[in-house]
C-alpha cells in the first residue's frame, strides 16, 4: 500500500511538472525578439517603399519605431545624476524637450545609412530581471557592426528601450560624457542654446531608397 | 534749535525705518533661514525624484550603469588636449573636405564590387596579425577560426578578393590587434592622441600598432624603383595602410559626417565614442 501511495505521489509531482511546462509561458525575452524582427521588417518596407515621400517616409518610421523608445528616461539619463540634481522643474523639464527633438531629428536624418545595410536580429538575453539587451547585426558593404537595443521593463509593465549601443559605444554614455564635459567650462543655459542651435542636416531629399 | 533736533530726530527714524524696509526681504539670510531653505529645496527636489522614480523604477541602477565610465572621462589624463583637440579639428576638415568629395570620386571609378574585393584582400592579409593576437590571448578557437578564414579566402577566395568563409560557411572574422592584447593582459589605455589622417588613438593602442606592424605583411612591401611615394619603405607603407582605410571608407558614403554632426564638442565626443569601441573590442 505505501509503495502505491509513493508511485501515486510521484506521479502527481511528475503531472503537474509537466502541466507546468506545457502551460509555461513565452519568455519575454522571446517576445520582444519577435516583435523586433516584425519591427524591422515594418522599418525596412516603409523605407523601400518608393510611393512614399521623403516627409511622409520619416513620419511613418517616426510612427512606428518612436512608441519603442522611452525618451522622456533617455533625456533623463543623458545627464550625470549630480547636474540632473541641480537643475529646477522647469530646467529638466526645456531639457527634456531639447533633448528628445533633436535625438529624434538625428534618427531620421540617418535613415539613408540603412537603405544600403542588412540588419539581422540575432540573439535575445535577460541581463537583469528588468533588463533586455537585443542585439542585432548590421551587414554592411564593408562589415559586420553589432548593435545592442537595451530595454528596460517599466512600473507600467510596458518594455521600452533606454539607450542604443552600436560597436560597444553607448548613445548615452556617449552624450553624458559630452554633456559633462561641456558643463565643466560652460553653464547649462549655455548648453541648452547650444543644443537647440547646432544644425542637423535635415536632408529631406537626400534619403537614397 | 529744537526744531532744527527734531527734523533730524524725525530725519534718523525715516531712514533708519527704510533701512530696515530695504532689510527686511534679507531677513532670510539669518543661518536658520537658511537651513530652512535649503530643507525647502531639498524636499522638492526629493519630491521630484519620487516622481520621476514612480514613472520610471529605480533611477540610481540606471545611474549605476554609466558611473564608472562617467568617472573615467571626468578623471581622464589628457596632457596633449590642446594639440589633440587642434588636431582633430584638421582632421575633421580634411574628411568632409577632402576624403569625402575624393570618395565619392573613387566611387564613381571603381565600382562597388570592385572596392569590396579590396577591402576583403585588405582583411585576409591582416590574417598573421591577427593569428599572432589571438595567441596571445589564448584564444585558440578564435586562431583556427581565422586559420580556416584565411585559407578557404586565399584559395576559394582567389587571394581574399572574395569572402566565401562568411557568406557560404558563415565563418565569422575574430580580427585582433595587439592593442586589444595589451588591454587583455590589464594594461591601461593610457592617454590620447591623435594622428594625422588616421585620427584618434591611445598611447597604448598606439604603441600596438607599432607592435603589429612588424607582423603586419603590407610594412614589408619591396621597395622598387617605381614606387610613387619615392624610396622611403615605412612611406610606402604607410600609404597603403591610407589607402586600405581610405577604400574601406568609401563602401559607407557620408557616415563619418551623419556620426559626428550629433557632437556638442567633436574632440570629447570622439576620444570618449573611441574609448568606449576599444573597451568593447577588448572585452569581447
Amino acid at each position: 500500500m505505501q509503495v502505491f501511495f509513493k508511485l501515486l505521489m510521484i506521479l502527481m509531482i511528475l503531472s503537474l511538472s509537466f502541466s507546468s511546462i506545457l502551460l509555461a509561458e513565452q519568455p519575454q525575452e522571446e517576445i520582444l525578439k519577435e516583435m523586433m524582427i516584425k519591427k524591422s521588417d515594418v522599418f525596412f518596407s516603409i523605407l523601400n517603399n518608393k510611393e512614399l515621400d521623403d516627409k511622409t517616409r520619416r513620419t511613418q518610421v517616426l510612427d512606428e519605431v518612436g512608441p519603442l523608445f522611452d525618451f522622456k528616461l533617455m533625456s533623463r539619463l543623458a545627464l550625470n545624476k549630480k547636474i540632473w540634481k541641480s537643475l529646477s522643474k522647469e530646467e529638466r523639464h526645456e531639457f527634456s524637450q531639447v533633448f528628445i527633438s533633436r535625438i529624434q531629428k538625428s534618427y531620421l536624418s540617418k535613415l539613408d545609412i540603412f537603405a544600403d545595410v542588412e540588419i539581422q536580429i540575432s540573439d535575445s538575453v535577460r541581463v537583469k530581471k528588468k533588463r533586455i539587451e537585443i542585439t542585432a547585426l548590421i551587414k554592411t558593404k564593408a562589415d559586420v557592426k553589432r548593435l545592442v537595443y537595451k530595454f528596460y521593463l517599466k512600473k507600467n509593465g510596458e518594455w521600452l528601450i533606454y539607450d542604443i549601443s552600436v560597436v560597444g559605444v553607448s548613445f548615452l554614455q556617449s552624450y553624458r560624457a559630452q554633456y559633462s564635459a561641456y558643463l565643466k567650462e560652460h553653464s547649462f543655459t549655455e548648453l541648452l542654446e547650444k543644443l537647440k542651435n547646432s544644425d542637423i542636416a535635415e536632408d529631406d531629399d537626400k534619403v537614397k531608397v | 534749535m529744537a526744531y532744527f533736533l527734531i527734523i533730524i530726530l524725525l530725519t534718523s527714524t525715516l531712514f533708519s525705518s527704510s533701512e530696515n524696509l530695504k532689510k527686511l526681504p534679507k531677513v532670510k539670510d539669518t543661518p536658520a533661514a537658511r537651513i530652512n531653505l535649503m530643507l525647502q529645496e531639498k524636499e522638492k527636489q526629493d519630491a521630484l525624484h519620487i516622481q520621476e522614480e514612480e514613472e520610471f523604477g529605480d533611477l540610481d541602477e540606471f545611474d549605476e550603469e554609466f558611473a564608472e565610465h562617467d568617472k573615467e572621462m571626468d578623471e581622464i589624463f589628457d596632457p596633449l588636449y590642446p594639440y589633440n583637440n587642434w588636431m582633430t579639428g584638421l582632421n575633421h576638415s580634411l574628411m568632409l573636405n577632402v576624403v569625402e568629395p575624393m570618395s565619392t570620386g573613387y566611387g564613381y571609378v571603381v565600382p562597388e564590387g570592385g572596392r569590396e574585393g579590396i577591402n576583403n584582400f585588405f582583411n585576409n592579409l591582416y590574417y598573421p596579425v591577427s593569428l599572432v593576437n589571438n595567441v596571445l590571448q589564448l584564444e585558440f578557437v578564435d586562431s583556427c577560426t581565422e586559420t580556416a578564414r584565411f585559407l578557404i579566402n586565399t584559395t576559394v577566395g582567389l587571394l581574399g578578393f572574395f569572402d566565401p568563409a562568411s557568406a557560404w560557411f558563415g565563418i565569422e572574422p575574430q580580427v585582433e590587434d595587439f592593442g586589444q592584447t595589451l588591454g587583455s593582459y590589464g594594461v591601461g589605455s593610457g592617454f590620447p592622441i591623435v594622428i594625422p589622417f588616421f585620427g584618434q588613438k591611445n598611447l597604448r593602442d598606439l604603441a600596438g600598432n607599432l607592435g603589429d606592424g612588424f607582423i603586419d605583411p603590407i610594412y614589408y612591401v619591396e621597395n622598387r624603383g617605381y614606387n610613387l611615394l619615392g624610396e622611403d619603405q615605412s612611406l610606402i607603407s604607410i600609404g597603403i595602410a591610407g589607402y586600405d582605410n581610405f577604400n574601406e571608407y568609401s563602401l559607407t558614403p557620408g557616415a563619418y559626417q551623419k556620426l559626428t554632426e550629433d557632437a556638442v564638442d567633436l574632440y570629447p565626443f570622439l576620444r570618449d565614442a573611441y574609448e568606449q569601441h576599444r573597451k568593447q573590442l577588448i572585452k569581447e
